[in-house]
């Protein structure tokens, strides 16, 4: 188990999981305001200072990722009495997990649990008491998550997990039992197979690391199209039970509306957005924009084409924009008479509302968009820190790829070390040891 | 009689011990049976080997003296590990069995503040709680403030050749009948600890010329910077078990102790028996076997990997099998040995006893095996036996900082279920504890606590200084289109390789430290970035949390609580490294020992922020 540093910069999601109007990333620590100076393109290009609220929006090297609200705070004024920077998103998940990402790529590192407080309270900003209440309800949490790592890995999960680990161990194992017996006669592996094995199985587990995420935090679905398209009607199918105010007057829907279902087993917040058009009126247009924002961040959106209205080059434009992994095109209200032959070249999903048509069908592909077949292998990975800890493996394990045979040995200790993270198994230099006496004939 | 220190025993860790506290200039008495064996090699006539030279190169930049003798008695040396990056390289001496012995005793005979007493140990005197001074068999007894045990194998020793066993330390020694008696009796626990030697052999009898020969380096490294004088002259040889030494072993196993079930003591399972090896890997047709002189004009050799509880006429036909033993006669049979060692989690990390203050212990006695490992704790027992009879805090030597303080860790906070012995991959800190850097890493220490004199420490400061500069130089010097450093990082290339070129400004640096250039230069990233991560962690390991209620501490886990019950940590980066403590059980010591105690200084800097 490495402890954490004090004195690096650290990075987390501050808001609870699962949706919220907005989400905030906090940084804390020395580079914080170098990296969100990286990170973040405030409006009037101005330096960030201490104390100030700047807007503007978060870039990576292909754009704009959010618009966000930045809180910046300078050591000793905040909460962990160092440095601190707060950005404000919207708060879908897949729009968080960017920014995290992101401001992991500039230098932070991922926070443990209870982290900020901790830092807190070691710089006197909290009390004993304060802190030791903070302490209990993160470690109520993560004791629940190591139960769920005891018990709660699923069983194959465990055994992917084992087998990488078997395959470190033996090389890690051989490498020390040749140097600490050199002259024995232990034989000199070849390694590339075996860790090219633990490889290839860490990279299966973590290509399910999102499927499990959104199986377990839930995934945020958008319902986007011209007013009047049909999206109030579709949410009101999809859940069963009347929620938007549905009307044939486009601009009903002015702001947005959430709504929590379940599809296949999978937590969803469906947005009813407002519709995509240019307008005069400024509640409606405000409504746009946050429709625009919703749709680009939520992990999935339904771009609703209208049977009995023509599409217009505003569709067209709107629909070049999506991401195909992440959106799907439906063709509301297919009980009128389709009136046009354009075609998008995508799948589009013909579903009549009112008449309950063709809503299983695009049930199904909403969930295989949302998690693929990772439903049928059961190697979720639903933990962001599981995540992590198995990137950081697989670091471990290309770096020791090429280096000299001491160093690989160093790299893959920290590559066991990772791993134990998740698997929680302890004593890595006596599992070494008894790996090495089991399979090599050595000592005196 | 009245002494500040008494040693008890004059093997590896007796020597240090004694030779320690009497150069911090108290009075040492050093007790033991027979003033003829001090320094005796009871086990191979080598010192060093993986995890073991790094130890050897620890104690020699801290001032002690197992380098010196080992140097100037080598017959023979090699660097292990050679081709496989500096981490993991070692030197290993073979040495003249009877030099070693003669050098060790003139050593402890020089020093007028040594005086040898012939005795065994009866009783610990205990006062008022805290060692007063022993007792001898004889009736006399000496008085000092503090002692230290480094008795070996002969705790309760009892000797076994085949079924047969009797009591004794070693072959033909008396064992210590009744210290084990006295450490209970003063609250300590006790483990029984099994060892093993193989047979020596005329060398006469042997069959040199059908042996594969493995000679010197050439040149030789050492441990001090001076090889001896007769470091390169001999070889040590190999040889290996045939399907009829396996035939007749597993024909007779019953009559072996071990698998008779006789034995009690836990073995090390580095030291297997060769009964071990030909019934756990059957499959293997051969088991090598290195044949080691016991000196230049050998009289005497040592068959490494030979280790046996059989019954002597067994041994008599199973070392015939093997080739050039053809003829063979063995001088000294293979035994095992069970003796009784002290659970040294009883310790604290300057290898007091925790349960009576100014009892010291060191080497096997705490259940570790081999001369390294026992020298190594020898010299800190030593040290913090003089400072306890000075009134003097203790020191230690942290895990971060070298192999030496990596055992005393493992052993005094994990305690142990089989000799310990030292290896590479118990030290997750071995890419910065290397031989070649011990003195960068430790003389320092050595100077402040009394061991190292002005001289040797300016000697040692100059060759760093020298060290340094030419790497700033190398950083600096162009050759051609790169810099000479950028040249050196190359894989292929070497400070050898930068001398042949024409352009090349040479430098007077010794061979030693021309290795350490090449070193600092081809491993700067892995190094800093192993040096980043011990920085990263050192707030930890200075935060002391002794003498927490742990009962108290609120949002641990159950097992956290009681993992940290059983181990009492010193220091958070003590407990961070116990089994089943998780983060959130470190951040809740941490919460806890901050608001008791306002005086911890845990090292955040704000200015850094």
């Amino acid at each position: 188990m490495a402890l954490p540093p004090l004195n690096d910069t650290i990075t987390a999601i501050a808001t609870a999981p699962g949706t919220g109007a907005i989400g905030v990333i906090r940084l804390s620590g020395p580079d914080s305001f170098a990296i969100a100076t990286q990170l973040f393109k405030p409006k009037n290009k101005q330096v960030l200072r201490p104390g100030k609220v700047y807007y503007g929006a978060i870039c990576d090297n292909e754009g704009i990722i959010d618009e966000a609200i930045v809180l910046s705070f300078k050591a000793p004024h905040s909460y962990t009495a160092q440095d601190v920077i707060e950005l404000q998103t919207h708060g879908g998940p897949a729009v968080l997990r960017r920014v995290l990402e992101l401001s992991q790529s500039h230098g932070a590192r991922l926070a443990k649990p209870g982290e900020f407080t901790l830092r807190a309270f070691v710089n006197g900003r909290i009390d004993l008491v304060q802190a030791e209440s903070v302490l209990e309800m993160v470690n109520a949490q993560s004791e629940s998550a190591r139960r769920n790592a005891a018990h709660g890995l699923s069983k194959s999960l465990s055994e992917q997990l084992h087998l990488i680990q078997t395959d470190i161990t033996r090389v890690y194992g051989n490498l020390q039992a040749v140097f600490d017996y050199p002259e024995e006669g232990v034989p000199e592996s070849e390694y590339q197979t075996p860790l090219n094995r633990a490889l290839t199985r860490i990279d299966q587990l973590l290509s399910t690391a999102k499927a499990g995420q959104i199986a377990q935090k839930g995934a945020r679905l958008a319902l986007v199209g011209k007013p009047n398209a049909g999206k109030s009607s579709l949410l009101n199918a999809l859940l069963g039970y009347q929620r938007s105010i549905v009307s044939n007057i486009p601009g009903t829907t002015r702001d947005y509306l959430e709504a929590p279902l379940t599809l296949k087993g999978i937590p969803i917040t469906a947005i009813d957005t407002a519709g995509i058009r240019e307008t005069e009126d400024l509640i409606e247009a405000s409504g746009v924009t946050a429709a625009k924002d919703i749709a680009a961040h939520a992990d999935l959106s339904l771009y609703l084409l209208d049977a009995s209205q023509e599409p217009t080059p505003e569709d067209f434009e709107v629909i070049a924009s999506l991401e195909p992994s992440r959106s799907l095109l439906v063709l509301s209200k297919a009980d009128l008479p389709q009136v046009w032959t354009q075609s998008f070249n995508r799948p589009l999903y013909k579903v009549s509302a009112t008449k309950g048509e063709g809503l299983e069908e695009l049930k199904t592909a909403i969930s295989e968009k949302l998690i693929g077949d990772a439903s049928s292998s059961e190697l979720w990975l639903s933990s962001e820190r599981h995540a992590q800890a198995l990137k950081q493996t697989r670091d471990l394990i290309e770096q020791a790829l090429s280096a000299p045979d001491d160093l690989a040995s160093l790299d893959l200790e920290e590559a066991l070390r990772a791993l134990a993270e998740i698997t929680g198994r302890g004593d890595i230099a006596e599992e070494t040891l008894e790996h090495i006496f089991a399979n090599f004939c050595v000592g005196k | 009689m009245k002494f500040d220190v008494i040693v008890v025993g004059g093997g590896h860790a007796g020597i240090e011990a004694a030779h320690a506290a009497a150069k911090l200039g108290v009075s040492v008495a050093m007790v033991l049976p027979n003033p003829d064996k001090i320094g005796l090699m009871p086990c191979n006539p080598a010192i060093g080997g993986p995890g073991k030279s790094q130890m050897v190169f620890e104690i020699e930049a801290l001032g002690g003296v197992m380098g010196k003798l080992a140097d100037q008695t080598a017959i023979h040396a090699r660097t292990l590990n050679a081709s496989k990056g500096p981490a993991v390289q070692s030197l290993r001496v073979q040495n003249e069995r009877d030099g070693y012995a003669s050098a060790a005793r003139d050593l402890i005979e020089s020093i007028s503040n040594i005086q040898i007493v012939r005795g065994e140990v009866a009783e610990l005197l205990v006062g008022k709680e805290k060692i007063n001074g022993i007792s001898l068999t004889d009736g006399r007894t000496i008085s000092a403030t503090s002692v230290v045990l480094c008795t070996g194998t002969f705790l309760s020793g009892v000797v076994w050749y085949g079924k047969q066993h009797r009591e004794a330390g070693r072959q033909g020694e008396a064992p210590a009948r009744y210290l084990s008696e006295s450490l209970k009796n003063t609250g300590h626990e006790l483990l029984r600890f099994k060892t093993g030697t193989p047979p020596r052999i005329r060398a006469d009898s042997v069959n040199f010329s059908v042996l594969d020969e493995v000679s010197s380096d050439n040149p030789v490294s050492s441990f001090t910077g001076n090889p001896g004088a007769k470091v390169s002259s001999s070889p040590t040889w190999l040889t290996h078990t045939t399907p009829q030494t396996h035939a007749l072993i597993l024909a007779n196993l019953e009559h072996s102790a071990m698998y008779g079930g006789e034995i009690e003591g836990r073995g090390p399972r580095y030291c297997p028996s060769i009964e071990d090896k030909v019934v756990r890997f059957s499959d293997k047709e051969r088991h090598l076997l290195f044949v080691e002189p016991d000196g230049i004009e050998t009289s005497e050799v040592y068959l490494q990997g030979f280790s046996s509880s059989l019954p002597p006429y067994l041994q008599d036909d199973m070392i015939r099998t093997l080739p050039g033993f053809e003829q063979a006669v063995i001088q000294r049979y293979a035994y095992a040995v069970e003796y009784d060692a002290i659970d040294p989690t009883q310790l604290d990390i300057s290898l007091m006893s925790k349960k009576l203050p100014g009892l010291f212990s060191a080497g096997q006695i705490n259940g570790t095996s081999g001369y390294e490992e026992a020298g190594a704790q020898g010299l800190v027992a030593g040290i913090n036996a003089a400072r306890f009879s000075q009134t003097q805090a203790p020191i230690s030597i942290p895990r971060n900082l070298a192999y030496i303080g990596v055992m005393i860790d493992d052993l005094v906070r994990w305690g142990i279920d089989e000799p310990y012995r030292m290896l590479t991959s118990r030290n997750e800190y071995r890419l910065l504890h290397r031989q070649d850097n011990a003195e960068d890493r430790l003389t320092e220490f050595g100077y402040s606590w009394g061991l190292i004199d002005d001289q040797k420490y300016s000697v040692v400061n100059e060759s760093i200084a020298r060290v340094k500069n030419e790497v700033t130089r190398l950083q600096n010097l162009r050759l051609g289109v790169d810099l000479a450093s950028k040249i050196l990082t190359r894989t292929e290339s070497s400070y050898d390789s930068l001398e042949q070129m024409d352009t090349f400004p040479k430098s007077n640096l010794s061979l030693w430290e021309k290795k350490k250039v090449e070193i600092l230069i081809k491993y700067s990233a892995y190094v800093e970035r192993s040096e980043r991560e011990l920085e990263s962690r050192k707030d930890f390991e200075s935060l002391k949390i002794e003498n927490l209620d742990i009962a108290k501490v609120s949002g641990l886990s159950i097992e956290g609580k009681q993992a940290l019950l059983k181990y009492s940590p010193k220091t958070l980066g003590a407990a961070q490294r116990i089994r089943g403590i998780r983060d959130s059980d470190i951040n809740a010591l941490l919460v806890y020992s901050k608001g008791k105690s306002r005086k911890i200084d845990i090292n955040v800097s704000r200015e850094t922020l």
